[in-house]
């Protein structure tokens, strides 16, 4: 039967009646059209530009400590020197023929050769479907061990010597070219460099962790004692190995070298420094001592607050004097009080403040100013982003975001943002606008002097920050630019040009500044996003294109009436599903106990020293009224305790407080023991809930499985305030296989408890 | 672009596009009023009146799938009770009249889900090209001809397997 689509107009035209418009509709169209709702869907677009940017920023960062912007994170709270940064990777070494030839630990078997020959061994494999490999006698092909069969090998081929898995899952053993077995069946294997590896001895009683220890790759002597784990760290050719055994040492930990060696007994490790020197905080001691790879200490028993950054051959280095520089031979290059901050730039230039005029300098190693123009940039760039802090501070949070939140409406009623073209893009011209409304807050919130004040200082940490933040900002920028910039899809250039400037403009800054600082940072976020904001505004005024909204729309993954935005959700769900249930995973393996106990006292200073208060009083007697938020706002290669002590007088003066003493400085230690379910990592952190204090120094204790940890934070009080509330969490890394580094990869916060800080302000205090 | 210019230049178009992707008259003129809505806020200035036409149809269609999709519906639209002819799945005649096959094909077009009855109205009832329709609902070319001609067997699927289309 023929049907004859072409009649259907007229078809249903007769059949079906037709409705007529009716005047009302129009006017009911005409009253509701003019009625904002601009604010609900910025909310909404604000929020969807926050999460998109989060994704992104997880999706785009990869650091070998962790994935995403957590791991960047890390990575940068860890720093490249400190004890953090221990780890115990499976190191490829092309250039070290000890390392594997063949291995695959975890049963997929898909990188090993069906047959493998090393000492007048064959290994071969059986068959596909057990994946099993025997070790066969190269010349009679006889089984060698009959009726043993492996999983996995390895072979080291500078000692001969390799690696198998148990055909039934029960362990790794080393064996020789003599085919003879040693002793043991290992439940983990490391290699650890220069032909030693760290090994753990299987234990049948699974309830107890498996001692761990050093062994040579060559005849599998053991070389160390056992531990509860071994980390370790590496410089160059050089590596220490760090040995805990919390139940034995308490958070002390031996420190070795590759022979096994114990070089000291130490309470912390601050890095290995031109692959020869240590600083080491020993048992009981505040300080750090610089010392060698023999144990001895160097520079007539210095004692440093902070060691680090190296760079070029010189070593920045912090005494109770102030910040000084070393070279690699051990002389001072400037002793510390030279210059109030120093910071190691490129080409053997540094960057210090001049004690008595405060002005920033550029000088070589022998203090001769060498002011270049690209300083004179970064000076400006600073300014800049001082200016623009000091304004965002004057307006505060709110006052800024009500700013820019005007300036959007203002463009909306003025008819800017609705200059649009055939596209109905108004929703994405707001989202635009909410993006940089949202990322000015991000970024207020990250440059407030409030979180500033409280940061750790280390400069190498500034700069990872810097860095993993500019990936963030670019990902956002690019994205808000293109979100801008859609509208209308006739002139692909401008916008290319523009996405390509916003994403390449965080390496030309890095470029120009080789370590970056919180200034310089701050400065970069404000440029790359203000910047990226900018160009992207000003494109869409004059039509812009993007391409590759272009290509999204073509291919249907958005399409031209704003019908992206579900994609958006479906984003959003699925990272929220992600980070929850990875966290509620997390969470549920790991802690199963936590006892604490808390101890409140007055007037000690921890690491910084009773000398600090002085260091805060003279500030407060020598700095010009309201100099504090830019001494802050350029910290750069300041020593903790310098730091530290700006923020504090920043704080008092802020308070009307012009003299520090040791009753205002509570110690707050908290003391307890943890038990995990597996091996984890566990630090405390102490923070005040609640405003009324200054946090000026904290340090976390370190806990293995089950057992002890000890935290402090020191805080300013002031008298006539309300103590504040403090919280007490942990952060428990997951240890992987004992290996510190994949630790980085997972954690999560377990808050144990809440502290009340009592009143120790005395009554008839003078303030 | 005029609302006011719009209504009366379109607003018979856009009813009528809404209702037979809807079926429901009342749901309709939401959908003309959420789209004059649209129209007033963004306030697109357009090249030509085909551009126009296409802006308003896609704009009446996204509305309408939106407007279809929070009320649950299903794919199957249900006939409006003005609606009365043979079913299109019901035993084909071989003697019926044009009559009654303009009626099996109307029920037929209106019985595809909207996905699908889109392409249909956009070609045969509103008569724009395939490029033109292709680009009111947002597709390439390639994937409106795909959409259309899989209408085309869906349609000859329910009028039976000796329909000619």
């Amino acid at each position: 039967m023929k049907y004859d689509l072409n009649r259907l107009k007229e078809a249903m035209d007769e059949r079906i009646p037709m409705i007529q418009p009716d005047e009302g509709l129009l006017d009911r169209a005409m009253a509701q059209g003019k009625r904002a709702r601009y604010p609900a869907r910025a909310l909404t677009a604000a929020a969807a530009c926050l999460l998109i940017v989060a994704v992104l920023g997880a999706l785009i960062g990869k650091t070998p400590e962790g994935s995403g912007l957590k791991g960047m994170l890390q990575a940068a709270s860890r720093g490249s020197d400190g004890q953090g940064a221990a780890n115990t990777v499976r190191v490829e070494e092309p250039e070290d023929l000890s390392s594997y030839q063949h291995y695959s630990p975890d049963y997929a078997h898909s990188a090993l050769p069906d047959e493998a020959e090393f000492g007048g061994v064959v290994i071969r494999k059986l068959n596909d479907a057990d994946r099993l490999f025997a070790f066969l006698d190269k010349e009679t092909g006889e089984e060698v061990i009959p009726g043993r069969f492996w999983q996995a090998y390895a072979y080291f081929p500078k000692t001969e010597t390799g690696l198998v898995q148990l055909g039934n899952g029960q362990g790794l053993m080393l064996v020789d070219k003599n085919r003879e077995f040693f002793d043991g069946a290992y439940s983990s294997f490391e290699y650890a460099g220069g032909g030693t590896a760290i090994v753990a001895n299987r234990d049948e009683d699974e309830t107890e962790p498996d001692p761990m220890y050093l062994i040579s790759t060559a005849d599998g002597a053991r070389l160390s004692r056992d531990y509860e784990i071994i980390g370790t760290m590496r410089s160059g050719e050089n590596r220490l190995l760090m040995g805990h055994d919390t139940q034995e040492l308490n958070g002390e930990f031996d420190i070795m070298d590759l022979t096994g060696r114990v070089i000291v007994r130490a309470q912390d490790l601050g890095g290995l420094y031109f692959d020869k020197w240590l600083s080491v905080r020993l048992p009981g001691e505040s300080w750090y001592c610089l010392m060698d790879l023999n144990g001895e200490i160097l520079m007539d028993g210095t004692r440093f607050g902070h060691v680090g950054m190296e760079k070029d051959g010189y070593l920045v280095v912090t005494t109770d004097k102030g910040r000084g520089v070393i070279d690699s031979e051990g002389n001072w290059v400037f002793e510390p009080g030279t210059y109030l901050t120093i910071e190691i730039r490129e080409n053997g230039l540094f960057r210090v403040m001049d004690r008595k005029t405060a002005e920033m300098m550029q000088v070589d190693a022998r203090g001769v100013n060498v002011d270049t123009w690209r300083f004179r940039v970064d000076q400006a760039m600073a300014a800049a982003g001082e200016a623009l802090g000091r304004w965002q501070e004057g307006l505060g949070k709110p006052g800024y975001i009500l700013v820019y939140v005007l300036i959007f409406w203002l463009a909306l009623r003025l008819g800017l943002a609705r200059r649009s073209g055939e596209l109905p893009h108004m929703l994405l011209s707001e989202l635009g606008f909410a993006a940089y409304v949202v990322g000015l807050l991000s970024i207020g919130h990250w440059m407030g002097l409030d979180y500033v004040t409280i940061w750790p200082t280390d400069t190498s940490t500034e700069g990872a920050m810097g860095a993993a933040f500019s990936w963030y900002l670019t990902a956002y920028a690019l994205l808000a630019s293109m979100i801008v910039c859609y509208p209308r899809l006739r002139r692909p250039k401008p916008a290319f040009f523009a996405g390509m400037a916003v994403m390449l403009l965080p390496w030309i800054w890095k470029s120009l500044c080789a370590d970056m600082t919180v200034a310089e940072w701050q400065t970069m976020s404000v440029t790359v996003f203000m910047g990226g904001a900018l160009l992207a505004v000003l494109l869409f005024f004059v039509k812009p294109v993007g391409r590759f909204m272009d290509w999204c729309a073509r291919f249907d993954a958005l399409n031209e009436y704003a019908r992206w935005v579900r994609v958006i959700w479906w984003a959003i769900a699925a990272a929220a599903l992600i980070n929850f249930g990875a966290g509620c995973w997390i969470s549920g393996q790991e802690l199963i106990s936590a006892t604490t106990h808390a101890d409140v006292q007055r007037g000690v200073m921890g690491s910084l020293g009773n000398a600090w208060i002085d260091d805060v009083n003279r500030m407060l007697d020598d700095y010009p009224e309201d100099d504090f938020t830019s001494q802050v706002r350029s910290a750069s290669g300041m020593s903790e305790r310098e730091y530290t002590a700006i923020a504090a007088a920043r704080y008092l003066h802020k308070n009307g407080v012009d003299r520090l003493t040791d009753d205002m400085v509570l110690r707050v230690k908290v003391t307890g023991t943890v038990k995990t379910r597996r091996p984890a990592r566990v630090q405390m952190v102490i923070e005040p809930e609640t405003d009324g204090s200054c946090q000026i120094s904290a340090e976390s204790g370190l806990a293995l499985p089950d057992g002890t940890i000890e935290g402090s934070a020191d805080f300013i009080l002031l008298p006539g305030r309300p103590a504040p509330e403090m919280k007490v969490w942990l952060s428990i890394s997951q240890l992987a296989d004992r290996n510190l580094d994949i630790a980085a990869q997972y954690w999560y916060r377990a808050d144990i408890g809440e502290i009340s800080v009592p009143d120790l302000a005395p009554e008839d205090s003078p303030y | 672009m005029d609302a006011e210019r719009v209504f009366h230049r379109y607003g018979g178009l856009m009813l009528r596009h809404a209702q037979l992707l809807m079926g429901q008259d009342s749901l309709a003129e939401d959908a003309v009023q959420e789209a004059l809505i649209r129209v007033i806020r963004l306030n697109p200035q357009l090249r030509d009146e085909n551009h126009e036409k296409a802006w308003l149809l896609a704009v009446t269609g996204n509305i309408c799938r939106d407007f279809l999709r929070k009320a649950k519906r299903r794919r199957e639209t249900r006939m409006p009770d003005w609606f009365d002819m043979p079913s299109p799945d019901s035993q084909p005649d071989e003697e019926a009249g044009q009559h009654d096959r303009d009626a099996r094909l109307i029920r037929a077009v209106m019985a595809l889900p909207v996905k699908y009855r889109e392409p249909v109205l956009l070609t045969y009832y509103h008569e724009l090209t395939n490029q033109q329709a292709a680009e009111v609902m947002g597709l390439t070319h390639a994937a409106f001809r795909t959409r259309l001609m899989r209408a085309r067997d869906m349609l000859r699927m329910t009028l039976g397997e000796e329909a000619e289309l």
